[in-house]
């Protein structure tokens, strides 16, 4: 209601701001955490499968070689049988079952080729042993069909050139030779038996045979056949070099595990090294350890390549990790410059808390006025107990001595008479009742004070002592003088009401000297613009029926010279007049009471009538 | 306490969705209203006259509270009033310092005089006492707790 007093506490929430910088700068920590485990993660899925596909793509290499190992025994087995084969029906036979065999080395060799590229990845577990182990053993299995391979390039290279060069190399061949050593023997008893008739005739062959090759020049192939080592060793130093190069980064990059394989790898130099120096040793093997070489070692670098991907990858995640540990640090140091910016903040809390307690300090000190205040009103209080306690024994005194007093008299009669025992009793009735009111009176006025009650009550009790003197004997002036005399309650007529009103008066006095401040008159200038001597004139006459004045002579003269129109427009004609101005102050309290009345009548007719 | 990060997170996204400071704010801004009460009425007993009765009947008021939540600002609102035997009586002018009164009871024309008093019996007590910043501290601290 319009009536009632309102106060409004007003506690605004603003920490929805430092709350949400907080939650964002968590929120971002909580993002690079989980960039961090997925990297994890995928690094680990990759390593699994990876050692998964190594383990399948070691078994099947395996087989194949073991295959190829039977094939190869077989191959030794015909060749064997064809050097025991009695005729030539049976050498047909096997030799057309030994290129069969051959083809089928040769399809498995395929087959082993066509694990390149089925080892995707890193192995899971056991990286740095399990790939030392195979480069070592790749490397030592290459290291002998390496040199074979030398052996054969050369000298294959000079078979390229001729018969003999062909015939050298099947020669170099076991199964040649044991072939050869069983048909020599056959041949030598078949010579015996059978040459006799063709002695003449072979040795005329060997003379033509003799003839023939002496057409060949051998010294000329062979020098041929030697330019092709300087090629042949440029291309494995570049390999060597392109290998140790590769090597070194990858060592680089992989880090620990890498030095390993480079150990590895450093075998299969040794066994390279080697290699050149049975170069110029005999073409044993040279045919089947050239596939085997390629064999081998294509599977095994393809294997190592893959694995140094994989080792490499591996580090590179490896690497990842500590800057995802310093993304993860900075987004620490943005939550540290949210804890700041909170801390600051908490700073300015503390600056107001201070500026807070420093107000409660005051306020402390109000409150200990406060409380010496609250002890003064206590111990008056309990002073207004007692002296409530005290008027209420007085008024009982009050009503006992004039039921006793009524009693004496009825008693005794009139009589005041201090000669008799009855008129010395009255007296001494009178007097105690005296007493007794003037007591219950005097309490009346410290605890209420001289309010329209007390001393209406004050009346009634002094009437009350008036009534029994009277029954004692006095007359009623008697009476009443005697109640001025002892009883100490004054006539209400004589009641002098005394009010502190030296400071309302001077209230009063101040606001009189604030009104008397205001000037009786007050002088207003008045610019007036005129556009027409009628106007002119009209203004004036306005101006004068005021009884403040009108324009000035000079300005009128100045208007009426232009004939009354102010040249230019925008020169304004100023006139001076007095305008007085009357404080009549009765109107305003005449007003505040008419609005007073209004309001008392408009509340009685609400109370009566109800509202409007 | 949070499991993780992405958990503590969650928590004070929570803490923000669900507006829990404004409710602690709510909860505990309810409890200075006693207190507040007492120091009105203490302060119409130590300031008004007492000439009449006039403080003992000003702390007799009926001081009502009344909670309202204006977006992120709770505001309680105290209203102090009493009916007297003209009407509702006019206790935000004697808030101000102002007292019409009757003359002994004369209600009649003429009879009503107006007396200066010390102003702010009412709203002064409500603005200076330091229960507010205090449940407002409370109400932070218990919202923060969850989080902390």
């Amino acid at each position: 209601m319009a009536r009632d007093v309102e106060a409004n506490v007003n506690v605004n929430d603003n920490s929805d701001r430092g709350l949400r910088s907080f939650h964002a700068n968590m929120t971002k920590a909580d993002r690079e955490a989980q960039d961090l485990q997925r990297e994890l993660d995928k690094a680990a899925r990759a390593t699994g499968k990876f050692g998964s596909a190594a383990d399948s793509s070691g078994r099947q290499v395996a087989k194949l070689t073991g295959e190829i190992e039977i094939a190869k025994r077989e191959l030794g087995s015909l060749a064997r049988a064809f050097a025991d084969a009695d005729n030539a029906a049976d050498r047909m036979d096997i030799s057309k079952a030994m290129r069969r065999q051959q083809a089928e080395i040769r399809n498995l060799t395929k087959n082993k080729d066509l694990l390149e590229g089925l080892v995707p990845a890193i192995p899971s577990s056991g990286i740095a042993g399990s790939l030392q182990t195979a480069l070592v053993t790749g490397a030592a299995a290459a290291a002998p069909a390496v040199g074979a391979l030398m052996s054969a390039a050369v000298i294959g290279g000079a078979g390229a050139a001729g018969v003999a060069g062909g015939l050298a190399l099947v020669a170099k061949d076991e199964r040649v030779q044991a072939a050869f050593k069983g048909f020599t023997s056959r041949l030598e008893s078949d010579l015996q038996n059978a040459a006799v008739p063709f002695i003449d005739k072979t040795l005329d062959g060997i003379d033509q045979i003799e003839a023939a090759l002496g057409t060949i020049d051998f010294d000329g192939i062979f020098d041929q056949s030697s330019d092709f080592l300087g090629p042949l060793t440029d291309g494995l130093s570049e390999f060597i070099e392109e290998v140790g190069d590769g090597l070194e980064t990858l060592i680089a990059n992989g880090g620990p595990v890498i030095d390993a394989l480079g150990e590895g790898l450093g075998t299969l130099g040794e066994s390279l090294g080697s290699a050149m120096e049975t170069i110029a040793g005999g073409s044993e093997d040279a045919g089947e350890a050239l596939g085997d070489f390629f064999t081998v070692l294509g599977a095994g670098i393809e294997v190592t390549a893959w694995a140094i991907r994989g080792l490499t990858e591996l580090y590179g995640v490896v690497s990842y990790i500590p800057s995802k540990i310093i993304e993860l640090q900075e987004s620490l140091g943005l939550l540290d410059e949210g804890t700041e910016s909170f801390t600051a903040r908490t700073a300015g809390a503390e600056s107001g808390i201070d500026s807070f307690r420093a107000a409660l300090e005051g306020e402390q000190e109000v409150l200990q006025s406060t409380t010496a205040s609250i002890d003064q009103l206590r111990a008056a209080k309990e002073e207004l107990t007692n002296t409530n306690r005290s008027l209420y024994g007085a008024e009982t005194d009050a009503a006992a001595a004039i039921a006793e007093t009524n009693r004496q008299l009825k008693e005794n009669g009139k009589g005041l008479s201090v000669n008799t025992e009855k008129g010395r009793e009255n007296r001494e009735a009178l007097e105690s009742l005296a007493g007794s009111l003037g007591g219950y009176y005097s309490q009346l006025v410290n605890v209420d004070g001289l309010t329209p009650a007390v001393v209406a009550k004050g009346d009634q009790l002094r009437a009350s002592f008036i009534r029994s003197a009277q029954a004692a004997g006095y007359s009623a002036g008697e009476a009443k003088n005697l109640a001025n005399q002892i009883l100490g309650i004054p006539d209400s007529h004589d009641t002098k009401i005394t009010a502190k009103t030296e400071a309302a008066l001077e209230d009063a006095r101040e606001v009189r000297r604030a009104i008397g401040d205001i000037p009786d008159s007050k002088t207003v200038n008045v610019n007036v613009k005129v556009n027409g001597l009628s106007r002119l004139n009209r203004v004036n006459n306005q101006l004068a029926r005021t009884g403040a004045g009108a324009f000035s002579d000079a300005g009128y003269m100045a208007a009426e010279a232009s004939g009354g129109r102010t040249q230019p427009a925008t020169q304004a004609v100023a006139v001076t007049t007095d305008v007085n101005m009357n404080l009549n102050t009765d109107l305003f309290y005449a007003t505040v009471d008419s609005r007073i009345d209004n309001k008392m009548r408009a509340d009685n007719h609400s109370r009566k009538y109800g509202r409007k | 306490m949070a499991e993780s990060i992405g958990a503590y997170a969650r928590e004070i996204g929570q803490l923000i969705a669900e507006q829990r400071v404004l409710d602690e704010l709510r909860t505990e801004l309810r409890k200075p209203v006693p207190v507040v009460r007492k120091a009105i009425r203490q302060r119409a007993l130590a300031t008004l006259p007492r000439g009449g009765g006039l403080n003992k009947w000003a702390a007799a008021i009926q001081v009502k509270a009344k909670q309202e939540v204006l977006g992120k600002t709770v505001r309680v609102k105290l209203t102090g009033g009493r009916n007297s035997a003209g009407g509702r009586s006019d206790i935000r002018r004697m808030d101000k310092g102002n007292v019409r009164h009757p003359t002994f009871g004369n209600r009649g024309k003429g009879m009503w005089h107006l007396i200066v008093v010390t102003p702010g019996f009412f709203t002064e007590p409500v603005t200076e006492s330091d229960e507010w910043s205090a449940a407002a501290d409370r109400a932070l601290d218990r919202a923060l707790d969850r989080i902390r």
